[in-house]
């Protein structure tokens, strides 16, 4: 029982719907004997990983696609075991050294030199070198991403890497040097729709096109948003026509809710009751950064023009410190204290002198 | 294959090692080891063993038969759907092929363990020697081909057809060694860029086969 985003995914470089050029140039260079390091990069839901399992089938053909999951276990200097998950085929690896904070050097450092050191196992390989796929490889930590640079400089005829991010900004220069930069730019609202109206051809929905430009529009450009709230549309309602609502992720949901309490009453009570939403979101993976930034965002159209340049001031502060700290129950609180006191003294007609 | 794609390990038990065999059609079976390791402990070391599967699998069954008390176990363990490629490794032509006793390579490889963490094995005509380099100095070990007319797994035997010269890492040698308890002898095979292949002999024909790819010769 798929989900659609992943159902109707494209496999290969040719049945992607959008950015033909792009699937040109991957399809070129996969073809070409040799193969640079790449660096992709655009906005979430912009199709990123697709077009990288695309090119990696086009590449190594189609056992790409069986991959499993294995966990490594590093030890660091400090003589601390940190446990890894490494997703695998047979042709490529696939890792994520964020996940493990601010150890992601060692991984960087022990893993990579491994497979990098060594030739390819497999004699009957389609190329002389391996893959290793780089997951937010912007979270990398500036150590990492230094001992990243000299490991793609000294092993590339053996190893090469496909680095994937949200924005270059937190990539090191010279990282950025040694890679082929790949913009994958948003889907317009267009192609958004023209892609909901293939999907629901295949799935056998009744086809609605004013339903599909509404979800183009809400889903802010990123495709896979696009295809769930098609899907949970579909889902909720039998018959579905131009009016049908299209419902909110639950999270957005929640945080709307949240914003709405923090505005009603701003009281100790009501951080206790807050406290207990957010840990919800929290239990369910959304990322604490994410919360802030939503909740930060549906909070600004119910305060006043002059509050919001502090509120925003203070959602960025604590959004440093969530990344900082490793509790980020404290600092999504201390924000929604921080925005009671502030609203509470914009109410009150107080001018309060921060000394911090 | 393991983790970083570094090494293979291939086994094979003939049916004539077993008796009685039947096998109706080809089926693939996927076990997790750790489990398996946990079941097999249950067994001890006299007793018989039999393996058992339906035709579409979602366990495999394991009966321990003790003959002198006549205790019976039996063991379902949960199959894995393994949705990999099946790896096909090609018999190639190896360039140079070294057997010598199991429990000698073992002690080589930890010997020089201690020293670094690659060695490198070069095969001549004069012998085979295994050398590496580390920080505290370096050392070697030389084979040259002898044979044993009291013992013969203690052969050492050297086939040459031309000159090999390859690094391998030390840390899965060691682990491939662990195999030593299952054969006396082991068997080397090597040749230029192609992985090292390490094979302990069962009876009847079955093996035990580990590959490990060579390293790159850029190191620092």
């Amino acid at each position: 029982m798929a989900l659609l985003v992943d159902k109707h995914r494209p496999r290969t470089l040719d049945t992607l719907s959008y950015h033909p050029d792009l699937s040109e140039r991957l399809r070129s260079l996969a073809a070409s004997g040799d193969f640079p390091h790449l660096l992709i990069y655009g906005p979430s839901g912009a199709g990123k990983k697709t077009r990288i399992t695309a090119t990696l089938r086009a590449l190594y053909g189609p056992g790409v696609e069986k991959i499993k999951i294995d966990s490594r276990v590093f030890q660091t200097t400090s003589n601390r075991k940190l446990e890894f998950n490494i997703v695998s085929s047979n042709y490529h690896l696939e890792i994520t050294p964020s996940d493990v904070g601010n150890y992601d050097r060692v991984v960087i450092q022990d893993l990579l030199k491994e497979v990098a050191q060594t030739q390819q196992v497999d004699l009957a390989a389609k190329q002389r070198f391996k893959v290793v796929v780089i997951n937010e490889a912007d979270h990398l930590t500036r150590d990492a991403q230094a001992a990243l640079r000299r490991t793609m400089e000294k092993y590339s005829p053996n190893l090469r890497l496909i680095l994937l991010a949200n924005s270059t900004s937190n990539i090191i220069a010279p990282i950025r040097s040694r890679c082929l930069l790949v913009r994958v730019a948003a889907p317009t609202e267009v192609e958004i729709a023209g892609v909901l109206a293939k999907v629901g051809k295949k799935e056998g929905y009744k086809s609605c096109e004013p339903l599909e430009k509404r979800i183009a529009k809400d889903s802010a450009r990123n495709l896979r948003r696009a295809l769930l709230m098609f899907e949970a549309v579909h889902a909720q309602n039998d018959i579905v026509n131009e009016k049908t609502p299209i419902p909110p992720p639950d999270w957005e949901a929640l945080i709307d809710v949240i914003a709405k309490e923090i505005v009603e009453e701003r009281s100790p009570a009501r951080i206790l009751q807050v406290r207990a939403k957010l840990y919800d979101l929290l239990t369910h993976c959304i990322p604490a950064t994410t919360v802030l930034k939503t909740l930060t965002f549906k909070l600004m159209p119910k305060i006043d023009d002059s509050l919001k340049a502090d509120v925003v001031k203070w959602s960025a502060f604590y959004e440093h410190r969530i990344r900082m700290g490793s509790k980020v129950i404290f600092h999504l609180e201390a924000f929604v204290a921080k925005f009671m006191r502030l609203y509470e003294g914009n109410l009150l007609g107080m001018d309060i002198d921060w000394d911090d | 294959m393991d983790n970083s794609h570094v090494a293979l390990v291939s086994m094979m038990l003939k049916s004539e090692s077993f008796s009685p065999f039947r096998c109706d059609r080809n089926i693939a079976l996927g076990i997790n080891l750790t489990s398996l390791t946990k079941v097999l402990r249950a067994a001890q070391n006299e007793d018989i063993l039999t393996l058992k599967a339906e035709d579409s699998p979602d366990v495999v069954n394991l009966v321990f038969e003790d003959p002198k008390t006549d205790r019976f176990s039996e063991y379902d363990i949960k199959l894995m759907d393994i949705d990999q490629e099946h790896l096909g490794i090609p018999d190639t032509e190896y360039a140079a092929t070294v057997s010598l006793p199991s429990a000698e390579f073992q002690r080589i490889c930890r010997d020089l363990n201690q020293l670094s963490e690659s060695v490198a094995i070069e095969c001549t005509k004069e012998g085979v020697k295994f050398n590496c380099s580390g920080d505290i100095g370096s050392g070697s070990v030389s084979l040259r081909p002898h044979t044993n007319v009291d013992d013969e797994t203690q052969n050492v035997e050297i086939n040459l057809s031309e000159p090999v010269a390859l690094t391998f890492s030390l840390k899965y040698l060691v682990n491939f060694c662990k195999a030593s308890g299952l054969s006396k002898q082991v068997r080397l095979c090597l040749s230029n860029e192609v992985p090292l292949l390490v094979e302990y002999g069962l009876a009847n024909n079955s093996y035990l086969r580990f590959y490990l790819a060579p390293k790159i010769g850029d190191e620092e």
